[in-house]
């Protein structure tokens, strides 16, 4: 475990700009904004009452937004972003946790994980998620109590219930609590807060593991998630920045990209750069999803949800 | 759902029937021919759901070219969800004119 210090100031307190509750532009505040502030003034009052809360910390818009609001209400010495590391988790990720948290004075502590030695976990069945998070809360659970955080959080919001989400049960069954969940904040109210505070994740992708690449029943291996984060990363480094997916099809990489970059990409004078980076990666054939990127696309694919 | 093919249907997407011996049309032979009907040439690689469009070398630029088009995408997506594909994917190539 490695414990990192808030890389602000020393008393604890909100210690970067930006984390203020003042908005970054005096526009007049929408509907929207005024719901969404309401939101965050509860989840303020909520924190408090709590005292002390360790965050399961991906680095993500939700758990960024959660752990910067924590400190600004609690200070950071009430305050402890856990991230679980393991080759699931991508590396760019982890350097934007990092980097959000150095940013807003979040302290960080970092355990390992170790979900790929799980058997039920690395047959990548169609309840993967369930295994991972007990992995996860398993490992983060007893650091927060050795370190005298009152609770342990994750950064559910109210959207993400809808789908196939049988991580969610083992957060439920360890005891974690999911604040914005509960009290009501869709995605699109912590994007707005985050960009009111000047979070930089408020307009980021969503970024799940890099097992949701792999069809279920799929074995996730280690060799399997570099393949797919080398050409991710080589996708990335060609200039791709919205939404973006390499769905490991064995010899085949299926790539889904943001209806607004799938057009460009399309082009037989760009998708050459494209083929060429992900086999690169080591993948023998690659294919450009047609309908673009789908959250949950393997779900639909296997059968698991329906469109 | 009706099924689209056997995982290892292909059809070629030129001039040749589209009907099997037996007499069975596949998911990946329909919709084969619907994008040929488009003008894009191709054989049609069903991979459960999934419908793997290869284009034939010669034609791929003009293909994808006209599959930049939001238009042709959409019509592409129908035709392949009328034969039970949830996904389709244009298999990149290098360019060859």
């Amino acid at each position: 475990m490695i414990m990192h210090p808030p890389g602000g100031g020393a008393d604890g307190g909100p210690v970067a700009a930006g984390v203020s509750n003042a908005p970054t532009t005096a526009a007049v505040v929408t509907p929207e904004e005024e719901t969404a502030l309401a939101r965050e003034a509860t989840l303020v009052g909520w924190l408090r009452d709590h005292g002390s809360v360790a965050i399961g910390f991906s680095g993500g818009v939700d758990s960024s937004y959660l752990a910067c609001v924590a400190v600004d209400a609690l200070g950071a010495a009430n305050v402890r972003a856990v991230i679980g590391r393991s080759a699931t988790y991508p590396a760019v990720q982890w350097e934007r946790a990092r980097s959000v948290a150095d940013m807003f004075g979040v302290p960080v502590v970092e355990v390992d994980t170790d979900e790929l030695h799980d058997p039920r976990y690395a047959a990548n069945p169609t309840n993967r998620c369930y295994f991972c998070k007990s992995e996860l809360w398993n490992r983060v659970i007893p650091v927060a109590r050795a370190q005298g955080m009152n609770v342990v959080l994750d950064g559910t919001n109210a959207d993400d219930l809808h789908g196939h989400r049988p991580g969610a049960r083992a957060a439920v069954e360890q005891g974690v609590l999911s604040p914005l969940h509960e009290l009501g904040f869709t995605k699109a109210d912590i994007r707005l807060l985050s960009q009111r505070r000047g979070i930089p994740t408020w307009s980021q992708p969503a970024s799940p593991c890099l097992a949701s690449r792999l069809p279920y029943g799929t074995a996730v291996t280690s060799e399997r998630l570099q393949r797919i984060e080398s050409a991710e990363d080589a996708l990335r480094a060609l200039g791709i920045v919205g939404d973006l997916r390499v769905r490991d099809h064995g010899d085949l990489a299926r790539v889904e990209l943001g209806r607004e970059e799938l057009e460009e990409w399309l082009s037989p004078s760009r998708s050459a750069g494209l083929r060429s980076a992900v086999c690169g990666a080591g993948f023998a054939r690659v294919a450009l999803d047609l309908a673009g990127f789908r959250s949950g696309s393997l779900n639909v694919l296997t059968g698991v949800t329906r469109e | 759902m009706t099924d689209p093919g056997m995982s290892s249907a292909m059809q070629t997407g030129t001039d040749a029937p589209v009907v099997r011996e037996g007499g069975r049309v596949t998911g990946a032979d329909a919709l084969a021919r619907e994008l040929m009907a488009m003008g894009v040439p191709c054989v049609v690689e069903a991979r459960g759901t999934l419908a793997v469009v290869v284009v034939e070398a010669d034609r791929y630029a003009g293909s994808a070219t006209l599959l930049e088009s939001l238009e042709a995408r959409d019509r592409v997506l129908r035709a392949a969800r009328e034969v039970g594909f949830t996904h389709v994917a244009l298999e990149l190539r290098e360019e060859d004119n």
